[in-house]
């Protein structure tokens, strides 16, 4: 089989896989995208069709996503939250498929307008690459500290740096001494995992179980079906107003030149910057809506395209967390010397496999949201228990790190998961900067210890 | 916890929120034993059986898709075995409500129709979803 052929069969699993995943409420970036992104690699996939696959599973994960947000009042994953308030309101008001339709439009904008010009940013910033790679150690390390900072946790997140980063060590000097080789992976699934096992772990402890103990069913509101539209595959122009769609473009251009800040942060804040300027709850909401997920789509391609193309070194929290496999995933890429995508692919093969990633997800995911979200939403939830979709994450995390440290890689991971989701949950160390003092730490340690 | 473990009585049980969602912790052990056995069973089965007729460097990986078909297979044998902890709640909205809600997020519901009134592309798309009316057919006296 050509390259082209199989990057457009890995494009079509990602657009799939993503749109089912897309449905599950709370179904976390990180969580889901690095375990089957790492797959991919290890699988041995030509590096284009691994671009391609993980292009189309971040347009459809942020297009599905916006079904259970909108539906059911309930974020899809990290990004949605900053647009529950304005889908809410619509919800409220019996008009879930309208704030539906104009989330999804919006993404779709926004993906194809982040492409082209993070990718023109990224080729404009590649002449710092070389000083940004011989600098990683240090650069992570101050990057740690100031995502640090801003995070949930403020000071004691900049405190826990040098701890966790020698707990890293650690873990990693035992475990290459048992196995005569380093391992990564164990700890990017033991990052990316932690939350999910913190609230297993609470509910298994007798002393904390009060703390996610729950007396009743959660209860979901699901609006009826209003209305279908005409057509199969809605013209996502027709959706929204003409000054809809000039405003998604503009934000997802501005969008497309972030390659520090945080995703939800800019949604936030770009939302906010439409929405506040318009008269009208409705339109507000549906304009605001439109423009936040145009935001979120577009954030995550050009925080991928961006340290990607440019530096070789993930440098953003999209490249820290759900696109970390890009990078880094051993025996096949690495950071250190940087062999991964960056080295194996010219800007022009980014911008084709890019493309053809996100033409498939919009294929796929767009006409099945306008026109199989409530079926697929009710599917979901009275068939398919919570138990099973736990399940299944626990079976996948600990095949991948037998997959490369046998028993050994199992427990780095446990370890590294019962830590910083701890740390995580009671003290705010957010997973981007676990993710940092990760990458700093080799440096941290023989800089400041010898 | 009453003592007579019968777990169809509902009323005694508790549940256990994970992610966001509510499960039975007796049901998520079971699951996760389940979804190990599957998935890292089938990749031992791979590991054992693929030298055989496989090449030497694609073992590994071939056994790795073994396991995550196995996993797939885990999930669907998990979500025929137990029943999902959840309600769902299908209500339907009317133009009634509509004020209700306005009222309770404080929004003006006037000033709501004066922005719709004056924006014609607001209205056309409205009118097209079939909603204007739920916002314009009642007129109200607009508050001073």
């Amino acid at each position: 089989m050509s390259t082209l052929m199989i990057a457009i069969v890995f494009a079509i699993i990602g657009g799939v896989l993503f749109t089912l995943i897309g449905v599950v409420s709370g179904s976390d970036e990180t969580a889901v995208l690095v375990p089957f992104t790492l797959i991919v690699v290890l699988l041995g996939t030509p590096p284009e069709a691994v671009f391609a696959f993980f292009m189309s599973a971040i347009l459809a994960k942020h297009l599905t996503h916006a079904i259970p947000t909108a539906l059911m009042g309930v974020p899809g994953d990290t990004l949605a939250a900053p647009m529950l308030e304005h889908a809410n309101f619509l919800r409220r008001i019996g008009l879930p498929h309208i704030a539906l339709r104009k989330m999804i439009s919006g993404g779709v904008i926004g993906a194809f307008i982040a492409l082209p010009i993070s990718l023109l940013f990224a080729m404009f910033l590649s002449q710092f690459g070389e000083f940004f790679q011989e600098n990683a150690g240090i650069i992570f390390t101050a990057a740690a500290v100031l995502i640090g900072y801003f995070s949930k946790g403020r000071w004691v997140s900049v405190l826990l740096i040098l701890p966790v980063a020698l707990i890293f060590q650690g873990l990693g000097l035992i475990s290459s001494s048992i196995l005569d080789k380093s391992l990564s992976i164990s700890f990017f699934l033991g990052i990316a995992i932690g939350p999910m096992l913190v609230d297993l772990l609470l509910a298994t402890s007798k002393s904390a179980r009060p703390m996610v103990e729950k007396k009743e069913m959660n209860e979901y509101k699901l609006a009826p079906e209003k209305k279908a539209w005409s057509g199969y595959f809605p013209n996502p122009f027709k959706v929204l107003t003409k000054k809809q769609a000039g405003q998604v473009a503009g934000t997802s251009f501005l969008s497309s030149f972030t390659f520090a800040l945080s995703p939800v942060g800019m949604t936030s804040l770009m939302g906010e910057l439409i929405g506040s300027r318009i008269k009208g709850q409705y339109k507000k909401a549906t304009s605001s809506l439109a423009t936040m997920n145009g935001v979120t789509e577009s954030t995550y391609v050009a925080e991928t395209i961006i340290p990607l193309v440019a530096f070789g070194i993930p440098l953003s929290p999209v490249t820290l967390g759900p696109a970390s496999a890009l990078f880094n995933a051993p025996p096949v890429y690495s950071t250190d010397p940087v062999h991964n995508l960056h080295t194996m692919l010219e800007p022009m093969d980014f911008f084709i496999y890019g493309l053809i990633g996100l033409m498939i997800a919009a294929l796929i995911a767009y006409p099945f949201s306008m026109n199989y979200a409530r079926k697929a939403t009710v599917f979901i939830m009275k068939k398919v228990n919570q138990e099973a979709i736990i399940g299944m994450f626990i079976g996948i995390v600990c095949l991948l790190a037998f997959y490369e440290g046998e028993l050994t890689g199992v427990l780095v991971t446990f370890a590294v998961a019962v830590v910083g989701g701890m740390l995580n949950r009671f003290l705010g160390l957010g997973v981007g900067v676990q993710f940092m003092i990760y990458y700093g730490s080799s440096w941290m340690i023989t800089t400041l210890l010898g | 916890m009453n003592n007579n473990n019968d777990v169809n009585q509902n009323e005694s049980r508790t549940y256990v929120e994970v992610i966001g969602d509510t499960v039975y912790d007796k049901h998520l052990i079971a699951t996760i034993c389940i979804s190990l056995i599957f998935s890292l069973g089938a990749f031992l089965i791979g590991k054992s059986i693929f030298p055989r007729f496989a090449p030497e460097t694609m073992v590994q990986s071939y056994s790795l898709l073994l396991g995550i078909a196995g996993s797939l297979v885990g999930l669907v044998v998990n979500a025929l075995l137990f029943k999902p902890k959840r309600t769902l709640n299908e209500t339907a909205n009317t133009s009634e409500e509509l004020k209700e809600v306005y009222e309770e997020l404080q929004f003006d519901l006037a000033e709501e129709r004066v922005a719709i009134l004056n924006d014609p592309v607001l209205h056309k798309e409205m009118k097209e979803l079939g909603i204007a009316e739920m916002y314009l057919a009642e007129k109200e006296d607009p508050k001073n």
